[in-house]
């Protein structure tokens, strides 16, 4: 097979901070083909991309792409390629049509070559009625169908793009998907990077990385392949499904993987044969790009968290939070409208939902950050709008991106938290040495917050967010760009704490994620379109995925 | 060439969907200007003076009647010099005028006349201002009163100043012009300061990098754009200050604008340079400020005389490209064209702007390390 790009030995390091973000990379890319780029945050994609691009110079090893040398002969190669950078590159406040003959002038096309082309263009990303509009009044989805148009431009041999993925809701992302394969069929080689390991299986072939050294390289299917026969799910759906999910991790000498698909619990084992104690319990199911990657980086750890020991919750009514008609109004805009549910005790309630959707509003409101503009939240039966900082005191917060103090050390921070949570005394000091135990950051103590890695980053946040043993954690987006061993771990505190009786609300970007829920509410265009368990949510033989655009279809045909 | 005027295009289309870029343009240098014009003035039409009378006043009502006559100054009258001292140690009156005695019999005898001032020198300003006009009062005094007594006036020794260019003292003219140079800075330095930045924040260098834009296409693009807006906003600043404020402007108008854009050649490039270290928008126009616009003011030689700093500080001037400028945009505004002064700075500005322009392009990088 014709190869696009050539990789050997490939080393890039950075000065500050000290990283070695890539590690003797030998590889070559296939011709024609959608190559999926996939490992999570940290990994090396986006170093990988600006290497092929020559817009970073490696440290040791040679790159040939179409060819050519990236570093020596820039200019050259960037004639035959496109380039789709984070965040799309489109200059938000020019136009669609402006920002296409910009970048068609960058690239010298002649006027006939920019009339065939933008017709063409405008055709394949439905973009024609919306020429004069400004690029950043645009929706995610069409942001990126811009920024992949742009791209074209001067029809490059090569694309590629750099988490295209990032924003946009999962319809928009399988369209892009089409968009890219229809690219293909004309012979042009794609690369296209993600965080999302789900994505995975849909491309061609896959480059998989993991701090900066490829673990594999080849068809999904054949990575897949290697847990064949190793991956089973519960015959019976539980009534407790996090109860018995810690009942057989016990077995964990036998065990690659345990989590929780709604109501059913899945595992990846060791051998193909189970245990008699659980063969009797599961039956095999296919398996999924994830659980081939769990597996080829070792297995997730099947210790069961110290934490739920520590925690004690009391005096907590059955009715944890009420979300009654939650409207949010900004200027024209309605960001949240009428959105009513009830969390019970010791439950995981999932937001779900695209990008502006209105996730974030109904979660800032429930926690009192933004004042409703009808309806109310409570929390513990007390009133977010009357006495939002009593409501608040009830709560365990974990931010987006951890919002840690990144300069300040570990213990620094364990310190600030716990002081602004109003422990003091004896008690922080206990307290502050629980978390320490419980999360196992002895060795990092005197540690930046900033430095650590991020699987710690992630623990000294959760520690920060629960010091005060909330009965309520709220949790934003906990694990975007996170690798899978790392979520594994957190989902397994989560679990045990809720086990405990902790009620958690959580929102995330991650399908998988949404099967760990109780149940889930499915927010687009700031209603809530659907509230129910994983299962109710999922007709017989769909992923979340395909029920989450099933009813955001059904929904977009309803209001129509 | 089509590489750079799709570039161009683009930094205008820029400046123009950008509010900010206007508002920095033109509504900033409106609010300076009318503040430098009306704010800050250094001039002191009515100073408040105590005046003291110790002996007969008959012989010296002309004296009094100068003093009353005065538009420079605001007598109040003291019986005696205690109560008057106690005035100006209370701030009521600035300076103080005791006019002793034997005034009237020295004066009339024509021998001297001693006359004693006393100003309040916490505000040095002031206490010269006032000195002068009291010198000025008396000699007029002294002149009538010679006049009504058949002396000839024209014995003796008399200094007549004569303030050349600027002859009623009027601060406006000379802070005026300065200040434009000032406003400059800050409008080529903050301004281009957010922009380069902002590709970067936003991810479109690195789109632009991947085209056949080649890195001094997108300086020159940027140069060109901002060299606009900025010599948009000095003919602005110029217009107010000619029409609506008056400033005689007695150079050409011409050499103003070769001048002026040689100026802004180090600025435009002091702002992109600030912007392509930093990668920050923030960051940038903090910088701006602090290296751009506080030196010009302080340290230019438009507000205060460079000749007057100590001599560490006078070299730091040299780095400041308003420095240069000041004298021509001075002169051009009060005097005309003094050939030598616009040639020399001019040159100076030049050579720096091409520094400025060369080292951008240096810093500059096609890679993104």
């Amino acid at each position: 097979m014709d190869s696009i790009a050539e990789i050997k030995n490939l080393r890039k390091t950075f000065k500050n901070p000290a990283i070695t973000a890539i590690k003797d990379l030998t590889l070559s890319l296939p011709k024609g083909k959608v190559i999926g780029l996939v490992g999570p945050d940290g990994a090396g994609k986006t170093t990988l991309i600006r290497l092929l691009l020559g817009l970073l110079t490696p440290d040791t090893g040679s790159i040939s792409v179409l060819g050519i040398t990236p570093v020596t002969q820039t200019n050259l190669l960037h004639q035959k390629i496109g380039y789709m950078p984070q965040k799309f590159g489109l200059y938000e406040d020019l136009s669609i049509m402006e920002n296409m003959n910009l970048y068609a002038d960058l690239r010298e096309l002649t006027e006939e070559q920019k009339k065939e082309q933008f017709e063409w263009l405008l055709k394949f990303t439905d973009l024609k009625p919306f020429t004069s509009r400004l690029a950043g009044n645009l929706s995610g989805g069409m942001k990126q169908k811009l920024g992949l148009g742009c791209t074209l431009l001067g029809k490059p041999q090569f694309l590629l793009l750099d988490e295209p993925g990032v924003g946009v809701d999962p319809i928009s992302r399988r369209e892009l998907m089409k968009m890219v394969y229809s690219l293909r069929n004309q012979g042009i080689t794609v690369l296209w990077s993600t965080s999302y390991l789900d994505e995975a299986e849909k491309f061609d072939s896959v480059l998989l990385l993991n701090n900066g050294e490829l673990i594999f390289n080849g068809l999904p299917h054949e990575l897949t392949q290697r847990v064949a026969k190793r991956v089973f799910q519960t015959k019976q759906p539980h009534n407790n499904p996090r109860a018995y999910l810690r009942k057989i991790m016990k077995k964990q000498n036998k065990l690659v993987d345990a989590v929780i698909s709604g109501q059913y619990v899945r595992i990846v084992s060791k051998d193909t044969e189970l245990v008699p104690e659980l063969a009797a319990d599961f039956v095999p199911v296919s398996p999924r790009f994830e659980d081939a990657v769990i597996d080829i980086l070792g297995g997730a750890s099947m210790q069961v968290s110290p934490i739920a020991e520590k925690i004690n919750i009391k005096n907590v009514p059955d009715t944890v939070i009420k979300a009654e008609n939650l409207t949010k109004v900004y200027g024209t805009f309605t960001a949240a409208k009428d959105i009513s549910f009830n969390i019970k005790r010791g439950e995981i309630f999932g937001l779900l939902g695209p990008n502006g959707a209105g996730k974030s509003t109904t979660f800032k409101m429930l926690c009192g950050l933004a004042k409703p503009t009808l309806g109310n939240g409570y929390i513990l039966n007390t009133d977010m709008i009357k006495n939002p900082a009593a409501a608040r005191s009830h709560l365990g917060y974990m931010a987006q991106k951890f919002s840690l103090f990144a300069t300040l050390s570990v213990m620094q921070n364990l310190n600030f938290f716990s002081g602004i949570y109003g422990l003091h005394g004896d008690k922080k000091e206990k307290r502050i040495k629980q978390m320490v135990e419980i999360f196992e950051l002895q060795p990092y103590l005197k540690q930046a917050a900033g430095n650590l890695p991020l699987g710690f980053k992630q623990r000294l946040a959760l520690a920060c967010a629960i010091m005060h043993n909330p009965p309520i954690l709220f949790l934003d987006e906990p694990t975007s760009g996170v690798d899978p061993l790392t979520r594994r771990e957190f989902w397994n505190h989560i679990n045990s704490m809720v086990e405990k009786g902790v009620t958690v609300m959580v929102t995330t970007h991650f399908m998988d994620e949404a099967e760990y829920c109780d149940r889930i509410a499915l927010i687009y265009q700031g209603q809530a379109i659907k509230i129910g368990t994983p299962d109710e949510l999922k007709k017989t033989g769909e992923t979340m995925e395909d029920a989450f655009i099933r009813l955001i279809e059904e929904y977009n045909k309803g209001g129509l | 060439m089509r590489i750079l005027k799709a570039l161009v295009y683009k930094e205008f289309l820029q400046i123009i969907r950008d509010p900010s870029s206007i508002l920095t343009a033109f509504v900033l240098p409106f609010i300076l200007i009318t503040i430098f014009a009306t704010a800050i003035n250094l001039d002191n039409n009515a100073i408040e003076t105590g005046l003291v009378i110790e002996g007969d006043r008959g012989q010296i009502n002309d004296v009094i009647a100068a003093f009353n006559g005065s538009k420079f100054i605001k007598v109040y009258r003291y019986d005696n010099r205690k109560s008057a001292q106690e005035a100006l140690i209370s701030g009521d009156i600035r300076a103080l005028v005791v006019i002793p005695n034997n005034f009237a019999q020295a004066f009339t005898a024509q021998i001297d006349a001693p006359i004693q001032i006393i100003t309040d020198a916490s505000d040095p300003n002031i206490a010269l201002f006032a000195t002068a006009y009291v010198q000025g009062i008396i000699s007029t005094a002294q002149k009538i009163i010679m006049e009504k007594h058949g002396y000839d006036t024209n014995i003796g020794i008399r200094i007549e100043a004569q303030s050349w260019y600027n002859p009623e003292l009027k601060s406006r003219y000379f802070i005026l012009p300065s200040s434009i140079a000032i406003i400059m800075t800050l409008i080529g330095m903050l301004l281009t300061a957010l922009v380069i930045a902002r590709e970067w924040e936003r991810g479109t260098m690195e789109s632009l990098l991947t085209t056949k834009a080649s890195k001094l296409q997108i300086i020159s693009a940027k140069y060109i754009a901002y060299y606009c807006l900025a010599i948009a906003s000095a003919a602005f600043c110029t217009f107010l200050s000619v029409v609506i404020f008056d400033v005689p402007f007695r150079g050409s108008y011409f050499v103003y604008f070769i001048t002026a854009s040689l100026f802004l050649l180090p600025s435009l490039g002091m702002g992109f340079i600030v912007s392509t270290l930093t990668k920050n928008q923030f960051l940038a126009a903090v910088a701006a400020a602090m290296f751009g616009f506080l030196p010009a003011v302080m340290l230019s030689g438009g507000l205060f005389e460079i000749s007057s700093m100590p001599s560490a500080i006078r070299s730091i001037t040299h780095i400041i490209p308003a420095t240069y400028f000041i004298p021509i945009i001075k002169n051009l505004f009060m005097t005309g064209n003094i050939w030598p002064i616009i040639i020399n700075e001019g040159s100076a500005l030049l050579i720096y702007g091409v520094l400025m322009f060369a080292l951008l392009h240096f810093i500059t990088k096609e890679r993104l390390e």
